[in-house]
């Protein structure tokens, strides 16, 4: 847990960064490559992660309205090398690491304030349909990083979406949460992405189509699951007084935060015992202090969703409502654009894209920006987002303020 | 020829478990230094990082967390669907596994007391017995 210290630390960053570029691929393009409109099969080796990573990165450049001289700094997330990915784009960094996005955004934080650079492009590619990226099963990747995802094989046991299942089982016995309230998840994001024309999935469908729609991993349905698709996501963190008088309105990080639950994690104590709610908290007691700010300020939030649990889990463990209330604080529409709190406004992965935390942030850059007034998405008046990341208790955090 | 199933993830104190089911025994390492018991098999104990420990002995008794059923199959060995579950030992480590092929997720609740059973196996490391829980009685 944060304490005063810490604290006091955490909050001579705030505001000191600021994104000033987005972009990405195109997904639906993408996710029907060279297959006559319908979806690329998987393992067709149409596109790779490189060049994804290339066109989202010329795109947030644009977006910025800087040239790729000025970057200094490099994050690479997906599948790509850090080597491979600064020689395809022709970028010696001074400072380079690799990670997702909620983690290349802190440590870029970090070292813009520690001066090793100025201007940082963050990429992502990942071609996971064309590579034939496996999530469950005898090939299914993460075992080296998440073991739970590899070690119960021989009892059958596999796939993220199982683990997560077994957890909203368990959240169902302790709280009688039902699986039509968590249908109202993906019922929203699907809402959402069909304002989206870069999502991937926009026809909208009703609690009655969730229901009918089959078990992957029952307690979990079809549309609880994420897409798997190609695609690039790059953006650009700048100094904030370097920011100023950009192209684009820079949006501030004005808060971060990050705590794990790592022990007995591959026993799912704290999945099922804890239902991660400690490293919410963890989290928590970093990001809104060290922005000066409580849940009740927050404008629009997006939260990592390759299953829908995560935003009923991330709801209670951060204090929107109270834990185990989830399943009925996320009914009739307030999780909705229009409502009190618009969720993954993209569509997020469930519906937009598969961008595992990297189509989410510019989502909120543009929501802050206030890029789509005008159209059903924008979400009115949009002064702070907030991102919670929560990976098999990895939990993250970013506030997003206005820089004008 | 035993019942194939998916491999194991093995590693010496992994191999060291696996040894122990072959007399159908359900031994997880206690630390020799705090008794914590830790579980999957690691080389140090995660509370005090002592390297010294004993196999202790289960009782084989335990009760339901959690479960699913899986309606996708993922495995050839595992035909769709198939149940799988979290047992709390009564030991305190949580054991996630299947049931023997005669139950289906029908016959289980929260809390419910679960019995140790053994079926038989094989992987590309050899013939095993694979630990799993039924309910007791």
């Amino acid at each position: 847990m944060a304490d005063r210290v810490e604290l006091e630390r955490l909050r001579r960053l705030k505001d000191t960064v600021a994104i000033v570029g987005v972009g990405e691929s195109d997904y639906v393009t993408d996710y029907r490559a060279g297959a006559k409109g319908n979806a690329a099969e998987k393992g067709s080796g149409a596109l790779n992660s490189y060049q994804l990573a290339a066109i989202a990165l010329k795109r947030a450049l644009d977006d910025a309205g800087i040239d790729k001289s000025e970057i200094d700094g490099l994050v690479v997330g997906g599948p790509m090398s850090t080597e491979r990915t600064g020689e395809v784009l022709g970028i010696n960094a001074s400072w380079c690491v690799a990670g997702d996005a909620p983690r290349g955004i802190i440590a870029a934080t970090q070292a813009i304030n520690a001066g090793l650079c100025n201007t940082v492009a963050l990429v992502y590619g990942n071609a996971q349909r064309s590579m034939n990226t496996q999530y469950g099963g005898p090939q299914a990747m993460g075992g080296d990083g998440i073991l739970s995802y590899v070690y119960y094989a021989p009892w059958g046991m596999t796939s993220q979406g199982g683990l997560y299942s077994m957890m909203f089982k368990r959240h169902q016995l302790v709280y009688g949460t039902t699986e039509e309230q968590l249908g109202a998840v993906s019922v929203a994001f699907r809402k959402h992405a069909s304002m989206n024309p870069n999502a991937i999935m926009r026809e909208r469908f009703t609690i009655a189509d969730y229901m009918n729609s089959r078990y992957i991993s029952e307690p979990l349905h079809l549309f609880d699951y994420c897409l798997i698709n190609d695609g690039g996501v790059a953006f650009i963190i700048r100094r904030a007084d370097m920011a100023k008088g950009g192209k684009q309105m820079p949006v501030l990080v004005s808060g971060l935060g990050w705590s794990e639950m790592d022990i007995d994690s591959t026993q799912l104590r704290p999945r099922l015992k804890d239902f991660y709610y400690p490293a919410h908290h963890g989290c928590r007691d970093q990001v809104y202090p060290m922005a000066g700010m409580s849940p009740t300020d927050i404008d629009v939030y997006a939260t990592y969703d390759s299953f829908s649990t995560h935003l009923l889990f991330s709801l209670e463990g951060f204090g929107f409502c109270g834990e185990g209330e989830g399943g009925p604080w996320i009914q009739d529409g307030r999780i909705e654009i229009g409502g009190e709190l618009p969720c993954n406004t993209s569509g997020g992965m469930l519906s937009e894209s598969y961008m595992q935390s990297w189509n989410h942030q510019p989502e909120l850059v543009r929501q802050l920006r206030r890029q789509y007034v005008g159209e059903e998405r924008q979400v009115e008046n949009a002064e702070v987002a907030q991102y919670v990341h929560d990976v098999a208790g990895k939990c993250l955090s970013l506030i997003y303020t206005r820089g004008n | 020829m035993a019942t194939a199933r998916p491999p194991r993830v093995m590693d010496p104190y992994a191999a060291e478990f696996w040894e122990y089911t072959q007399q159908r025994e359900l031994r997880m390492q206690q630390c020799a230094e705090c008794s914590k018991l830790r579980w999957p098999a690691a080389a140090v104990c995660d509370q005090c990082l002592s390297t010294e420990y004993a196999w202790a002995q289960m009782s084989g008794r335990g009760r339901v967390l959690s479960w699913i059923v899986f309606h996708r199959q993922y495995f050839p060995e595992y035909p769709a669907p198939h149940p799988a579950l979290a047992v709390e030992l009564d030991e305190g480590p949580i054991f996630v596994c299947c049931m023997p092929p005669e139950f289906d997720a029908s016959v289980l609740k929260d809390g419910l007391p679960m019995e140790l059973a053994w079926l038989d196996a094989e992987d590309r490391f050899g013939e095993y017995q694979l630990p799993v829980f039924k309910p007791a009685g």
